[in-house]
């Protein structure tokens, strides 16, 4: 399937061009098994400041993480090490594209994954086999189908595991023994069944940490990992630049001829940083919704107001739209949510209508589809 | 440092500056950088001066050889304080105190001790603390409204726009990490000249990029005018003179002529040299034709004032690592004392290089975390502590350091031993390095040393309020807490003294605050006695402050900041209450706020609901002022928030409830608070319906609606009545019951005369057994009736057995044993009648 009709391509199709420019001039030292040395793979990850020689001209390497860059530092060291990377946050907080860009720019391979659910089992994440094969020809290493944890190893190349704690404490245990001795055996083959990990591989997990308790770790397997807690980005401007830069690529990927509104964009991240740190930029004290308020939910509110405007309105963002994709955004797992929003609105967003006017008030007209 | 822009003029002021053939070497320094310190003592042994001068208030040059003594170790600080009773200062006439700390890694004391070793005199050139004072503008260098200020000139190379765009662009992030990487960790491997030139480089720029008007407005142009004075007239006497002083000063000391090139002089091709960054950060002129006005300015050295010496004090104190920590607000120096200490000391053992001496900290405290970690937890392994050793090691590589810093620990320690999420529960290992790396270090100062002043304005007070402490014998003092002002003051004293741990005076009798008990009384009695123990807790306390007042609200502020518990918050405020220390503190009400807004905990917040509504209660009584309302009022309204969750609740947190309940019906009768009132009504309204509703509390919510006039008489009567006829194990519930009732509304039985006959009935109906049972609860519930109360109860219960009143009090009281053989004679006599 060719990169235009994919609906989204994988980090290493995207950024392909990158990624050449970038291994073409990685003179660095590289950990065996590793397409990039580490210090590419930041500047993959966190931009450069300067265009790199590419082709006939030249590229600039995109900044694609926003927030901690001691986080990707400490990540991409923890990689080239003995234990896996655990990114454990909340929900949006873009630890599964930060691990994507970390698998496609380390392995060139960011697909090997796991996703992780209720009903992921062993065979899911080491290997299964091809039953018409293995009653013809009784248990050959052909007759095997690998899982992504077997390919990792096998090629030496990173493993993802989505949502671990998603899927039943006993599953997530057969990592153990792999992740110590780099050794994965299958019984079946005899001798030949040991399959020893080439240089290169390890595995990237996340979790969700609204998923804690579902099926808590094993301190075992949690020993075998370093933990990295992905926070939501703490700045309300670059909450904005992130909603503007997401939401662009989105309207690019989808032929929206429409260009992002960036008061819109300020007000909506203003409204999603102040619910999730409860206290406003003017100091009101603010009572927090217990659902997710994560930039990735602002962006997603923030797209669906662009194509309302787009495709039944007059293609100007509407603060109405807003604040009824506001309401089926905070309104989901929680009653008390809604009038927290309202009380939200009724005191912050009034002070900052009567303070700026302007957009401002407009949003605070739309309060009335808060219910 | 980053060749970001190289100056002919860099070099010139080198040349003026830091000559070692020159007749002044002026050495750079940042506070507590073990750098400057270990290229200082380079400087001491190449130049060989005739006398050292060192940037500090110069009232303090009578401490110096204390400060050198070799029993006197660091941590310590000059206390400097200054009473402005001629208003030199302000109208005001204010007093004013200030920190001067020093830590073995301190250039300043390198030097001090350098000097006595050398035999070279020593001394301190910047003006007299009071002068500092008069020359600085309101709010500004040591007048800011701060808890503790420090003697120091770090916040200018720390905080201008230049060096915040230089963190940004080098990607870094903090002026701290910055800091560590080019002068702690390169700095070190330089030459001294090189290091030199790298702190002048970067000195200049940052006083080429603060404001002229704020040099003037913090007294700095002041100061170096007087240092400049100092300077030429130890020129006049010694051949060389080396000074110590903040990196920032050397321009303003130096002769700018000396250095900076005239317009004429600028080559053509001068501005090209630069890289866009550093012309758009320097506002593209400074070594070009415009000079900065930063570099040039210069004020005249103005004439002393006339002080009273009793209104100055100067003295030395031990201080700790904690409180010379930058991060912990006192922006003095630089953050981690402990680690930099441990590093100072690593320089110079033997073999040392530098490289070796940051990996051994590296790997020292992730050891020694480790260890402490494991302790508790269980966890890191050996495993984990080489997994953060590496990767410390790899992050430095990655990061292009030298070697591994704090930074590169800090990361190693979060991600190897925080397992799981980063959150309280898991943060401990960062917690226990965050302590490591501040130390808990107290410094000692010789015996000659004067007495602290803490220990002075004890000595004072006790002078003042004629209390003996020349005898350890136990004496005891009455004080009329609310006809003398006086001797509130005084038990304030002695709330201070007993805050601080002192030992030195026990309340045995009056009114108990925290227990909110005993209110109604009106005298305290205090026992008191003085033993060496008082002295030297001082001595250690006085860390927090020169006297007792500052001392426990610096202690109370850092009690309050570490607080996340809304109740025990609020019983720190009421011992702020009883030691009258003022609520001035913005930042802990914000904290009490923020508390209180985060708390989900009811019982907390009843806690601190009662205790913020007694204060507000006895405030006036005791003539203090402080504005409590606003925060008892975000009380309530997190309460009625949790109310309706209260269902279920357990029988010992009953009670709890129960008081809180009573207090919310109190604080909403006032006319203010309609809104609540009818909130509150409607709560108690769906609490009384629900079937599960603890007996106690259902009680007290009947009378709660009762008292507003929602519940009528028969209502009452009837809830009450399904309460007493219920048996068995259930009429140990209607005794709670009534419990509940008469505790927040017993003037019900007064209103409804069918109450005594219910309850009458009850008795009698009662076997022996169950009434054992339920007496406690009733013997409580009815000793919420007052005396009167009880004499009108008593009269109503005579008349109903056709006695009168005079005839029931004459009853005695029988034994339980004569109780239970008449109770049994009855009935056999009702059955044999039968």
């Amino acid at each position: 399937m060719s990169e235009t009709k994919m609906m989204r391509p994988p980090m290493e199709v995207q950024y392909r061009e990158e990624l050449e420019a970038l291994a073409q001039r990685d003179t660095a030292r590289k950990p065996i098994g590793w397409k990039l040395s580490p210090q590419a793979v930041k500047t993959f990850i966190l931009g450069s400041k300067q265009p790199i020689p590419y082709g006939d001209g030249e590229i600039t390497i995109r900044k694609k993480y926003y927030g901690n860059d001691a986080l990707i530092e400490r990540c991409i060291v923890t990689l080239a090490g003995n234990r896996g990377l655990m990114l454990v946050g909340e929900p949006g907080t873009a630890k599964s594209m930060l691990s994507e860009l970390l698998s496609a720019a380390i392995s060139g391979c960011s697909t090997n994954t796991i996703q992780g659910t209720a009903g992921t089992t062993e065979d899911m994440i080491k290997y299964s086999w091809n039953y018409a094969m293995l009653l013809d020809r009784g248990p050959v290493k052909e007759a095997l189908v690998p899982a992504p944890l077997y390919v990792g190893m096998e090629k030496g190349i990173l493993t993802r595991f989505e949502e671990i704690t998603r899927t039943p404490a006993q599953i997530q245990d057969s990592l153990i023994s792999v992740l110590s001795d780099k050794v994965l055996n299958v019984p079946e083959l005899g001798d030949g069944g040991l399959l020893f990990a080439k240089q290169g591989f390890n595995v990237i997990g996340t979790a969700n940490t609204r998923d804690k308790g579902v099926n808590e770790m094993s301190s075992a397997l949690k020993r075998r990992f370093n933990f990295e807690t992905v926070l939501p980005v703490r700045e309300v401007a670059l909450e904005k630049q992130i909603i503007m830069q997401e939401v662009e690529k989105l309207t690019k990927a989808n032929q929206i001829e429409m260009s992002v509104d960036e008061s819109a964009a300020e007000v909506l991240a203003s409204t999603y940083h102040e619910l999730r740190e409860g206290v406003s930029s003017m100091g009101h004290q603010i009572d927090r919704p217990s659902a997710v308020m994560s930039t990735a939910e602002a962006v997603s509110v923030f797209y669906q107001t662009m194509m309302s405007a787009y495709y039944y309105g007059d293609s100007r963002i509407s603060m109405d739209a807003m604040v009824q994709n506001l309401v089926g955004a905070v309104a989901k797992e929680n009653g008390d949510d809604l009038p927290k929003v309202r009380s939200y609105f009724q005191t912050v967003i009034r002070d900052k209508s009567a303070k700026e006017g302007g957009i401002w008030s407009a949003y605070y007209e739309a309060k009335k589809y808060l219910g | 440092m980053e060749r970001v822009l190289r100056g002919e003029e860099i070099s010139r002021l080198m040349d003026a500056t830091c000559s070692l053939s020159g007749k002044v070497f002026y050495f750079p320094v940042r506070h507590h950088s073990p750098a400057c310190s270990f290229h200082l003592e380079k400087v001491m042994e190449a130049y060989q001066p005739d006398v050292i001068l060192i940037e500090g208030p110069d009232n303090a040059n009578d401490l110096i050889p204390d400060m050198t003594d070799e029993t006197t170790q660091a941590p310590f600080c000059i206390y400097y304080s200054y009473r402005d009773k001629k208003g030199l200062i302000s109208e005001e006439k204010g007093d004013y105190r200030c920190y001067y700390p020093f830590l073995d890694a301190s250039p300043e004391l390198v030097a001090l001790r350098g000097g006595k070793a050398k035999r070279v005199p020593t001394m301190f050139c910047d003006l007299p603390f009071e002068e500092i004072l008069i020359a600085e503008q309101e709010g500004m260098g040591l007048r800011k409204q701060d808890e503790k200020n420090s003697y120091n000139d770090d916040a200018y190379l720390a905080e201008n726009s230049f060096i915040a765009g230089v963190v940004e662009r080098s990607g870094l992030r903090s002026f701290e990490e910055f800091w560590e990487r080019h002068f702690e960790m390169e700095g070190l491997v330089e030459e001294t000249r090189e290091f030199l030139s790298d702190m002048l480089y970067y000195c200049v720029l940052s006083r080429a990029n603060t404001a002229v008007s704020i040099l003037r407005e913090d007294g700095c142009l002041a100061r170096e005018a007087y240092m400049r004075e100092q300077i030429k007239k130890a020129c006049e006497t010694h051949a060389k003179v080396l000074v110590v002083c903040g990196g920032f000063h050397v321009a303003g000391l130096a002769d700018p002529k000396d250095w900076l090139l005239r317009p004429d002089e600028v080559e053509e091709n001068a501005e090209k040299q630069m890289l866009p960054e550093a012309r758009k950060a320097i506002g593209g002129d400074l070594f070009g034709k415009k000079i900065p006005e930063g570099l040039l300015v210069r004020e005249d050295g103005k004439k002393r004032h006339a002080i009273d010496e009793q209104d100055k004090g100067v003295y030395l104190m031990s201080y700790s690592m904690e409180a010379a920590d930058r991060l912990n607000g006192y922006c003095s120096g630089m953050p981690h004392p402990m680690f930099y200490q441990k590093v100072w000391e690593g320089l110079h053992a033997e073999e040392a290089t530098p490289e070796k001496v940051y990996e051994q900290e590296l790997l020292q405290f992730l050891v020694e975390v480790g260890k402490r970690v494991r302790q508790k937890e269980g966890y890191p392994s050996t495993f984990d502590e080489i997994c953060a050793m590496t990767m410390g090691l790899n992050l430095a590589r990655l990061r292009g350091k030298p070697f591994p810093g704090v930074h590169e620990l800090t990361d190693a320690v979060l991600s190897n031993y925080v397992k799981g999420e980063y959150q309280l529960a898991t943060d401990r290992p960062m917690r226990v390095l965050r302590e490591r790396l501040t130390g808990n270090r107290i410094g000692k100062l010789t015996e000659n040393a004067k007495l602290p002043p803490l220990c002075s304005d004890f000595e004072k007070l006790c002078r003042t309020y004629h209390l003996d402490i020349h005898a350890t014998t136990k004496k005891e003092l009455t004080l009329s807490l609310f006809s003398k002002k006086r001797h509130r003051e005084i038990s304030a004293f002695l709330y201070r003294m007993e805050f601080l741990g002192t030992e030195f005076a026990v309340r045995r009798k009056g009114p108990n605050l925290r227990q909110r008990k005993d209110r109604n009384l009106i005298r305290e009695i205090w026992e008191y006695s003085y033993k060496p123990q008082v002295s030297s807790v001082l001595i250690e306390s006085s860390v927090y402050g020169g006297t007792l007042e500052e001392a426990c609200r610096s202690l109370a502020d850092r009690y309050f900041m570490e607080e996340t518990d809304a109740g025990v918050a609020s019983t720190l405020v009421v011992r702020m209450f009883e030691m009258n220390l003022g609520f001035g503190n913005a930042g802990i009400w914000e904290k009490l706020c923020g508390i209180i807004q985060e708390s989900e905990d009811f019982f907390s917040l009843s806690q601190t609901f009662s205790n913020l509504g007694m204060l507000i209660d006895m405030k006036e009584l005791y003539g203090y002022e402080v504005n409590l309302e606003p925060v008892r009022d975000l009380v309530v309204q997190k309460l009625l928030a949790l109310l309706g969750h209260l269902i279920n609740v357990k029988d010992e947190d009953a009670q709890k409830v129960l008081e809180a309940l009573k207090e919310l019906y109190r604080i909403f009768l006032r006319n203010d608070m309609k809104e609540e009132r009818e909130y509150f009504i409607e709560i108690l309204s769906k609490m009384r319906d629900e079937a599960d509703l603890n007996a106690l509390l259902s009680g007290g919510v009947n009378g709660l609606l009762f008292a507003y006039g929602e519940v009528s008489n028969e209502e009452i009567a009837n809830t009450t009545q399904g309460y007493l006829l219920a048996s068995g194990e259930k009429a140990g519930k209607a005794a709670n019951f009534v419990k509940g009732l008469f505790y927040v509304a017993r003037d019900v039985i007064f209103a409804w005369e069918g109450m005594i006959d219910m309850l009458d009935d009850f008795l009698r109906r009662t076997s022996y057994e169950e009434f054992l049972v339920v007496l406690p609860q009733l013997r409580l519930a009815f000793s919420f009736f007052t005396p009167a109360e009880m004499d009108r109860l008593a009269a109503k219960v005579a008349k109903k057995y056709g006695l009168r009143q005079s005839e029931f009090e004459s009853l005695k009281a029988v034994s339980a044993d004569e109780y239970a053989y008449g109770k049994a004679l009855e009935e056999r006599i009702l059955s044999a009648l039968a």
